[in-house]
């Protein structure tokens, strides 16, 4: 099941896997990745994303170091000012979500968000720190997990986030030792003692706590934290027989870096971060046999390479088992690859004004929250319920309610985007079945759209469906004739205008089925 | 004994009690269909997100000054608060709330958790919602268990004639951990009654073997049962009739509006879940010119006044006899407060339930306030909430006693929360078993003695806690004979600090506060 992948790579295969990796592929990348084979297309997925400009101010005038459309990553956090730290916060999501839009060829946003999903930080109300906690995440997504772990520890909005900022020698906090043992690291397994969760026990999270006292993010100019010598405990703290009953010695700011490398050095640490990463790219379904067969050897890459997660996770992309036909589409879209899946794969195009696109984002970022799915906003430091939570898991992201929310969103995408930029598009079918391969024959053209927006086939009956949305009654033939008709002169408003309706009406269909729900 | 026979008396009762005072222009057909079928009680959760400071809700008076001095920036004068009887007091804005007490539609459990409390919000929820102790991990939750027990084949073949309607209902965004089912969730999540269900299914093509096939099949039920019971809640919300001068304009009383609506239209679902969140009141829990108002002094008034038209609509409408409702929060909060003027992550909390037929009254010892406070102690819990959970299902659903310990805990301890429809409120409440608990000599250095005496040979079990509600060891298990009894209680390996001896004797509870010198 883990061995490499050597079946047929056709346009199926291609889609899947970028379904998988990147938010909403178009046909032209599934396209280009079928013409790369199947290595260089992992290959371009893992190489470096192209560096983009930093976030900027789009709507706030008050900053005398920054104007409207200038960024703020380097200037200093001044809290007096009136909404400067909402602004920057704003502007730091509506970044991401571009990237998100924007990077279409390296795994990076998704691996970005699964980080932001394992290691949570939440409402640290400076957008200065996030910014440094984000860059993190996207530097080491596919770096060192230990080393990764090592910068989250001290990092500020963490400190912030779990309490690491009033860990005091005389008053310790053991909230983020905990969450580093039972979410972060090694996971907790079932309770077989007194405070003994198989992995570790109450023990090691106060042994812990102690020697990761002294960390402040409370720092005035400084980016990174500060390490305090007199909150530091210096006492040795001994561990449990989970850990060989080890002792930490005082080493004052490099004592953290003890801690890790002792959690590190069990090996359950890599079957515990294999099994998140097989649930965000794969399923959750984690059998005795998934354990055997998947987790294991893939947790055993990570150890023969110290813990540096490409070679690992590149594996389980390129296994038989990540192409079985029976493991894809198995997925429930969480928010953004919904969202995207229409953005994105149907080639809306942001506002050209940078400005105006950065607002637009801003906006639907209001849309993600009622989709219980926005950034810096995770609802618990275990992440989204869909990655963690059993019996439900991926099933969160449906109910009676979120549906019909879901089912307003993509009717909804003119009407944002052109609230904000009168003169940009939203969906612009005619174009964009234009760069389908035969849009002139109606049958041809849906079995194409559905190849590219479902992962697995739609039957006869379904595709006649959507059929009907498009020309309600008529015979096949009629399509070609409408579209030829307006082919032949394209400057015909009218035409364009009845042809994008008819077309807008069957494209909502397709994407309110239920199939379109699933990745 | 008392529970069988009100058991009986509601059967026997519900009937004429309903007709009695019912609003004619609201009687429609649905919801004789309810009478027919008898099987009418509801539930209504209300989750007070976040951890409801039970201290600036219910204040035990006895130990009033002490708590003022455990929280200076934040209590509320003495003066203002509304007293309820010599030794309890509610906050100032819960006005309506304490009408509700006067008139017997308001009971309150005092201090009620669970051992080993966990000060984290996600956990904590979990283990409320899932009703299991703090060291299991259940992925059904309490009422979805309940459910599974009384509709196994749930959800194949719903809704169908005899269930048309949905089981659950919650109003919001998600649905609510308390009704997950092995199979399914039994709650419907509703945002806004003017648009539900109406979701294409589209052709449905056959259901793969495989995880697709399980993950789609699930969003096509998704949509076919949104679908099918939108109608029937569309159609109830149609007929019912709400007195909408009642309410206030939140968020919490247009949901109940909303309830009320579809129980009188005719809805035959049996549990609703609403949520008020706001109560992780950190800083600014108060404002500091004025501790009788602030953020949770809002919420409070938010409550209560919901509550209070909720519970009036019904009445107007005959309705009153088949609801009970009641507040859970994951924690209450610490009993010192902060220096942002708020208060963090506690142990135990009080529990409010209101509905026309309790044993109305306060069940339950007052939280005990020492007059020097630990800076991480929360208020000691007495009542386990899987015993309030379980009392409900005996006495609302008719549950009998094994199958709740089953659902819930072996250690269940019946209280007697409901009572016969329109008690007037009693002083006392019937939990008795244990009398005069004290330990001497308090502060000790290592060893103390624990002295209580019970009226009848009774088992009983005693334990030790620390100021975060952590069990430290068992002190007793045993069966005492009537009378009055010494406990010595040897403490060596144990650091200096506050602790909490907790005895327990059927349903009856004491704790008694400790401090190792």
């Amino acid at each position: 099941m883990f061995s490499i992948y050597t079946g047929a790579w056709t346009f199926d295969e291609a889609a899947h896997l970028l379904r998988r990796t990147i938010f909403g592929p178009t046909k032209a990348r599934i396209q280009q990745a079928v013409d790369d084979g199947l290595d260089a297309t992992i290959a371009t997925l893992f190489s470096s994303p192209f560096p983009v400009d930093p976030p900027i101010y789009f709507d706030f005038e008050d900053d005398p170091l920054a104007a409207n459309g200038e960024t703020w990553v380097d200037i200093p956090f001044d809290e007096d000012i009136d909404d400067l730290a909402s602004a920057r916060a704003k502007s730091l999501s509506a970044w991401w979500y571009k990237q998100m839009n924007q990077n279409d060829q390296t795994i990076t946003e998704k691996l970005t968000l699964f980080w932001h999903n394992h290691f949570v930080v939440s409402d640290s109300d400076n957008a200065n720190l996030d910014w440094r906690y984000l860059n993190k995440l996207r530097n080491f997504a596919l770096g060192n997990f230990r080393e990764l772990t090592k910068e989250m520890t001290i990092d500020r909005s963490m400190l912030f986030y779990l309490n690491g900022n009033s860990n005091f020698k005389d008053e310790p906090n053991e909230n983020y030792a905990r969450e580093l043992l039972e979410l972060f690291t090694i996971g907790k397994g079932p309770l077989v003692g007194v405070g003994d969760y198989t992995n570790f026990t109450e023990q090691d999270i106060a042994a812990m706590a102690r020697a990761l006292t002294g960390w402040s993010a409370e720092t005035e100019d400084d980016p990174n934290a500060i390490f305090v010598e007199e909150e530091h405990d210096p006492t040795p703290k001994i561990l449990s027989h989970r850990f060989d009953n080890a002792t930490i010695q005082n080493d004052g700011e490099e004592e953290y870096k003890t801690v890790i490398d002792i959690i590190f050095g069990k090996e359950e640490v890599a079957r515990h971060i294999c099994r998140r990463l097989y649930i965000w790219f794969i399923h959750y379904h984690l059998t005795d046999t998934i354990e055997s067969e998947i987790i294991a050897p893939m947790a055993q890459i990570l150890l023969d390479n110290d813990y540096e997660i490409q070679p690992a996770l590149e594996a389980l992309l390129k296994s038989e088992h990540f192409f079985d036909p029976a493991e894809r589409g198995c997925m429930i879209k969480n928010t953004f690859d919904f969202f995207y899946s229409s953005f994105n794969t149907l080639h809306v195009a942001p506002p050209v004004d940078i400005i105006e696109e950065y607002r637009m984002w801003d906006d639907w970022d209001r849309e993600f929250k009622n989709l219980d799915m926005s950034v810096f906003n995770v609802p618990s430091v275990a992440g989204w319920k869909a990655y963690h939570q059993a019996p439900v898991f991926y099933r969160d992201w449906v109910n009676s309610a979120s549906a019909v929310i879901r089912k307003r969103l993509m009717p909804k995408f003119n009407y944002v985007i052109q609230n904000i930029s009168p003169d940009t598009k939203g969906y612009d079918w005619i174009n964009f079945i234009s760069l389908l391969d035969n849009p002139l024959e109606v049958n041809e053209m849906i079995d194409e759209i559905c190849q590219l927006i479902y992962p697995r086939p739609m039957i006869v009956e379904q595709k006649a469906f959507f059929k009907d949305a498009l020309i309600p009654g008529l015979p096949d033939f009629e399509w070609n004739v409408e579209y030829a008709d307006y082919l032949s002169d394209p400057t015909d408003e009218v035409k364009r205008e009845a042809l994008e309706n008819k077309l807008h009406d069957m494209f909502m269909v397709m994407m309110q089925v239920p199939e379109f729900q699933m990745s | 004994m008392k529970r069988r026979s009100f058991l009986k008396k509601s059967t026997a009762f519900s009937l004429p009690a309903f007709l009695g005072g019912f609003n004619l222009s609201a009687m429609a057909a649905p919801t004789m269909r309810n009478l027919v079928n008898g099987d009418d009680k509801i539930l209504i959760l209300i989750d007070l997100h976040g951890g409801n400071d039970g201290l600036n809700t219910i204040f035990p008076l006895d130990s009033f000054d002490n708590l003022a001095n455990a929280r200076p920036n934040i209590i509320v004068p003495q003066g203002a608060l509304l007293e309820i009887n010599d030794s309890l007091a509610f906050h100032p804005e819960m006005k309506r709330a304490k009408q509700l007490y006067d008139n017997g539609k308001l009971s309150v459990v005092q201090g009620v958790g669970y051992a080993d409390q966990n000060r984290s919000h996600f956990r904590s929820a979990d283990i409320w919602n899932t009703g299991t102790t703090a060291a299991e991990s259940k992925t059904t939750g309490w009422l979805g268990r309940y459910l599974d027990d009384t509709f196994p084949n749930y959800p194949a073949n719903y809704p169908n004639a005899d269930c048309p309607d949905p089981f659950a209902i919650t109003l919001g965004r998600s649905i609510s951990g308390t009704c997950q089912g092995i199979e399914a969730n039994y709650s419907m999540a509703i945002l806004n009654t003017d648009d539900i269900g109406g979701l294409t299914t589209g052709v449905e093509a056959p259901l793969p073997n495989d995880c697709y096939g399980d993950e789609l099949g699930y969003v096509v039920e998704t949509f076919k049962k949104s679908n099918a019971y939108a109608d029937q809640v569309i159609a109830a919300a149609d007929a019912g009739f709400s007195n909408e001068y009642l309410y206030s304009d939140s968020n919490l009383s247009n949901r109940l509006k909303t309830v009320a609506k579809f129980i009188s239209g005719g809805l035959q679902t049996k549990i609703y879940v609403l949520t008020l969140g706001g109560f992780d009141t950190h800083a600014n829990q108060v404002n500091g010119d004025d501790p009788a108002t602030g953020k949770h002094a809002q919420l409070l008034q938010t409550l209560s006044e919901a509550i209070f038209a909720f519970q009036k609509d019904l009445e107007l409408q005959g309705l009153q006899d088949r609801v009970v409702g009641m507040t859970f929060s994951e924690f209450g909060r610490k009993i010192k407060s902060n220096a942002g003027g708020g208060t963090d992550h506690g142990s135990a909390a009080p529990m409010i339930i209101f509905g026309n037929c309790l044993n109305a009254g306060v069940i339950g010892d007052n939280a005990q306030i020492a007059a020097s406070v630990n800076n991480n102690e929360g208020v000691a819990m007495q009542y386990d909430f899987k015993w309030v959970y379980g009392s409900i299902l005996m006495d609302w659903f008719g549950v009998p006693e094994d199958k709740v310990k089953m659902l819930l805990t072996d250690d269940f301890q019946y209280l007697p929360i409901i009572g016969t429809c329109n008690e007037i409120p009693t002083s006392t409440n019937e939990l008795v078993s244990v009398l005069e608990a004290k330990a001497f000599p308090n502060p000790f250095d290592q060893v103390f003695t624990l002295s209580f005496s019970i009226l009848k040979k009774e088992n009983v079990r005693i334990h030790l806690f620390d100021v975060m509600g952590k069990t430290i060891r068992t002190i007793s298990n045993k069966t005492f004979t009537e009378g009055q009894h010494n406990v010595l209680v040897e403490t060596h390996s144990l650091p200096s600090g506050v602790y909490f001896a907790r005895i327990e004797v059927g349903n009856g509870v004491k704790s008694v506060r400790v401090v190792k010198k």
